[in-house]
């Protein structure tokens, strides 16, 4: 179920009649005339709020001789409200893309030709600095002290200030003399 | 004003009182929808009010031709809402067909009683 299919469901159920149909196709299936004798709403009433229904997929309707029977759509119920939280935004491509533009922004403002002009005074951009950097690193291996700094010496020459932070922020581990890349979670 | 016209502008009271009283009563139970539908009904009632009261200022203390201007209105303003459940039929907008139906059965409701309160004074 996407986000705006999952937004509509919800609005359509937060009223009372439109709950109430739905308890009463729960039990079977009924036709328009049906409903509106058990619910004590008028035909047309019932007919637009199977209409709302249908529309966000809670109902489905099927011919029987004379009648257009409406039944309970089982399986949209099926769906947890955490599956529908957890499901991934509309949003998110839109998100990630604002990331990445940021991202290059910051990239293209504090290096120049490989190499880091200064240390960004803003946490989240001095983030996006050490993380390139970070990529410098393997994964799965260790180095020592002296080989960090001649790597990090190759981006700015306060390699001391930038190892420092590269702990701190988590991206590199160290154990005594050790250095190793940590991996993202 | 006389007896007929008092008591047509009652029951236009009353109604539009019912319906707003109604339309609130829904909206607390979580029936905006329905309750919405009640106050499109309450707006028929208050044009078709503000027509009787045109009527008598345009007529003057002329009964029947108060009787024939209000008639005509009555026949005039639903015509728009026929045509407009008609294509929202068309379009299978359920909605909007309930909506107009709701306009036209409240005008058919006023004219009946306006006929009524009419014949049973005359």
């Amino acid at each position: 179920m996407t986000e705006t299919e999952a937004i509509r469901l919800f609005k359509c159920l937060a009223d009372k009649s439109r709950l109430q149909i739905l308890k009463s196709l729960s039990v079977e299936d009924m036709y328009v005339e049906r409903l509106a004798e058990r619910l004590g709403l008028t035909a047309p009433t019932i007919s637009f709020h199977l209409k709302k229904l249908s529309d966000a997929g809670a109902v489905t309707a099927y011919k029987n001789q004379y009648y257009m029977m409406y039944s309970l759509n089982r399986e949209i119920f099926q769906t947890s409200i955490l599956e529908i939280v957890q499901q991934e935004s509309d949003e998110a491509q839109k998100q990630a893309q604002r990331d990445a533009e940021y991202r290059q922004k910051v990239i293209n403002a504090f290096f120049e030709y490989g190499k880091l002009k200064s240390i960004p005074t803003q946490l989240k951009k001095e983030r996006i600095v050490l993380e390139v950097i970070a990529e410098a690193f393997d994964y799965d291996r260790m180095y020592s002290e002296r080989e960090v700094n001649i790597i990090i010496a190759d981006f700015y020459d306060d390699f001391c200030t930038i190892r420092r932070d590269m702990v701190d922020g988590r991206l590199l581990g160290r154990s005594g003399m050790e250095y190793w890349r940590i991996k993202k979670d | 004003m006389n007896e007929q016209l008092q008591k047509f502008d009652a029951y236009l009271e009353e109604r539009i009182g019912a319906c707003k009283e109604r339309s609130e009563q829904l909206a607390a139970e979580d029936r905006k929808d329905e309750g919405n539908f009640e106050k499109v009904r309450a707006n028929v009632y208050e044009i078709f009010k503000t027509i009787r009261s045109v009527a008598e200022r345009v007529c003057g203390g002329d009964d029947f031709a108060g009787k024939r201007f209000f008639l005509q209105k009555a026949e005039e303003i639903p015509a728009s809402w026929s045509a407009s459940y008609d294509k929202a039929k068309q379009h299978g907008d359920l909605e909007k067909m309930h909506i107009e139906s709701i306009k036209l059965d409240t005008i058919r409701e006023i004219k009946d009683r306006y006929m009524q309160i009419w014949e049973e004074n005359t």
